[in-house]
């Protein structure tokens, strides 16, 4: 018995480690680009990149997902800083959801676990597409206050100063000196604030993996309805890398392509991971919306695609 | 609290984060990584060690807002990177690992296509078998012995996909049935040198479980008739990282 505890222990321990190791080079990468905007583009500049009104606002961060691509892992940083500098809701949601599946990395990576098919692709980036700029739209209609909760508010209404240890607002930001230590401070509170939280999620999968027996996955196969929740509760729980998870999708040969596609979009707007930093980053109310909104876009559209299904 | 004391935390999560630097250091120079993640990311984990060392440097001489829970978070999270090692290795490794790709091809896998179980699982897939007609292939991978198989007179040969790290592994192989009718022992390393061919009759083949393996893939309608099963040693990695189209495959 206690040979068994320690073998789980191992096995728990062994995937939340590979979890972290992999998503912690993509959170960095979105916590430096998080301190650059912090740093280095003012807030009128961000404001103008993005259309103030709803549809073209949420067809820019469309746009945004496909011209500068981040994994998941490190999206939540650095719309964070978005909204924070004023970029409206709906543009900078759209773009936290399309970013991670409405792109060059993750497209490519699809057709080449499914062996050239193209129709996983345009279906899995379409119905990624979808649930981006319809969410994205239910986010233009509240004000950035009712999405941020306090601390993440925008400059000027937050506790954004000296106590941040950044060095803004001591003067320090001053000089190429000054510039590096301040992108190097908020660099590191961004990483240490999403890394815990990424922690946390890892833990989640982790325990998940170990204490699910396994073959479970075979009991919903053959019911598209069964199958297609199935495979939207496993994308939220295994919290899979969007550039591996075709791999992983391709690999349940016995599941219909529906199911599949619902795994596949799912996933990148929707694990443990990003639901912790929604609850962490998000008012309840926009981390509510972001976590059933999502899936059930994504249930609608995989389902009426099985309906396609021979 | 003093300044003094008051600085602790932070300075302390600049010393995990040198922790966590010197961990994935370890972890890129020596042989435990491909039970992590796919060796593609090598030098990527590299480079965020880098980065990490320096941020904690940074946090050592310039402590962030102090957070406790933040610090309980991470010096579990390296707590729990230490107690992975040595890292589980479910799948059959033993402690006679040899380096097989440096051997030689065996006098009896001569005119043998050498092909990986995934390999194979998608040449079958895409219906691709009749470009290989040869005597047939040779492939490795470790045994798993479950009764409604052997009712068929067939073991599973599998071998564990990694695509990115270790919690999307997936188990990928087929039944195998072999000539003498002799099964291996279960979790053993065979080589086994046959064709694939047509389940009898289109027999429905069962889709067993695997221990330890969240999800395992049995190629349908096929079964592998092997000429012989050979047992081998497990290779220096048991994980499938790479899966080819054409040859040379990734054996």
């Amino acid at each position: 018995m206690f040979d068994a505890f320690s073998e789980g222990l191992v096995f728990f321990a062994q995937t939340a480690t590979a979890i972290f190791l992999e998503a912690a080079p993509f959170l960095l990468l979105g916590s430096f680009l998080a301190a650059l905007i912090e740093c280095f583009v003012p807030p009128e500049r961000m404001q103008r990149l993005f259309p103030r009104r709803a549809v073209p606002g949420v067809l820019a961060g469309l746009v945004g997902g496909l011209v500068l691509p981040v994994c998941e892992c490190g999206i939540v940083p650095i719309v964070r800083r978005m909204l924070k500098k004023g970029v409206p809701p709906a543009p900078a949601m759209t773009y936290m959801l399309a970013a991670p599946i409405v792109n060059p990395v993750v497209m490519a990576s699809t057709y080449t676990a499914f062996q050239g098919d193209w129709s996983m692709v345009a279906a899995r980036t379409a119905m990624g597409a979808v649930a981006a700029l319809v969410v994205g739209l239910i986010f233009s209609r509240l004000p950035v206050t009712d999405i941020l909760l306090g601390p993440n508010l925008p400059d000027g209404q937050n506790d954004h100063g000296p106590a941040c240890g950044c060095g803004h607002g001591d003067g320090e930001t001053a000089g190429p000196r000054g510039r590096i230590t301040a992108v190097a401070s908020h660099t590191l509170a961004e990483f240490l604030d999403m890394g815990a939280i990424l922690i946390l999620g890892s833990l989640f999968a982790a325990a998940f993996k170990t204490l699910v027996p396994s073959g479970i996955m075979a009991l919903f196969e053959t019911d598209p309805v069964l199958a297609i929740s199935a495979m939207m509760l496993l994308a939220i729980l295994l919290s899979l890398c969007s550039e591996a998870d075709a791999f992983v999708a391709a690999s349940f040969t016995a599941f219909p392509a529906s199911a599949k596609l619902a795994f596949l979009a799912l996933g990148p707007m929707l694990d443990v991971k990003l639901a912790v930093m929604f609850q962490a980053v998000f008012t309840r109310r926009a981390a509510a919306i972001l976590m059933t909104a999502t899936p059930v876009l994504v249930f609608a559209m995989s389902l009426a695609l099985s309906l396609l299904e021979p | 609290m003093n300044n003094k004391t008051g600085r602790l935390p932070p300075r302390l999560d600049g010393a995990l984060l040198l922790g966590w630097a010197l961990f994935m250091a370890w972890l890129v120079s020596g042989n435990a990584y491909w039970n992590y993640l796919h060796p593609r990311f090598m030098p990527l984990t590299a480079a965020t060690a880098l980065v990490m060392g320096g941020l904690g440097v940074f946090a050592l001489v310039r402590p962030p807002r102090a957070s406790a829970a933040r610090t309980l978070a991470l010096a579990v999270m390296l707590a729990l990177a230490l107690v992975s090692l040595p890292p589980a290795d479910p799948f059959g490794a033993g402690p006679d690992r040899t380096a097989a790709e440096e051997e030689p091809v065996p006098e009896d896998e001569k005119g043998y296509v050498r092909i990986n179980t995934g390999e194979l699982y998608d040449v079958a897939e895409n219906g691709e078998l009749r470009n290989f007609p040869g005597p047939g292939f040779a492939v490795r991978g470790f045994v798993h012995r479950d009764p409604a198989l052997e009712r068929l007179g067939c073991f599973g040969l599998y071998r564990v996909a990694l695509y990115c790290c270790f919690a999307d592994a997936t188990a990928v192989g087929f039944a195998v049935r072999p000539a003498d009718g002799v099964m291996p022992a279960d979790g053993t390393w065979v080589r086994i040198l046959g064709k694939l061919e047509p389940a009898p009759d289109g027999a429905a083949l069962p889709q067993p479980e695997v221990p330890g393996i969240f999800y395992a893939s049995t190629l349908p309608g096929y079964v592998f008739s092997a000429d012989r099963v050979v047992p081998v040693p497990a290779p220096p990695e048991t994980f499938m990282f790479e899966w080819r189209q054409s040859e040379p495959f990734a054996y």
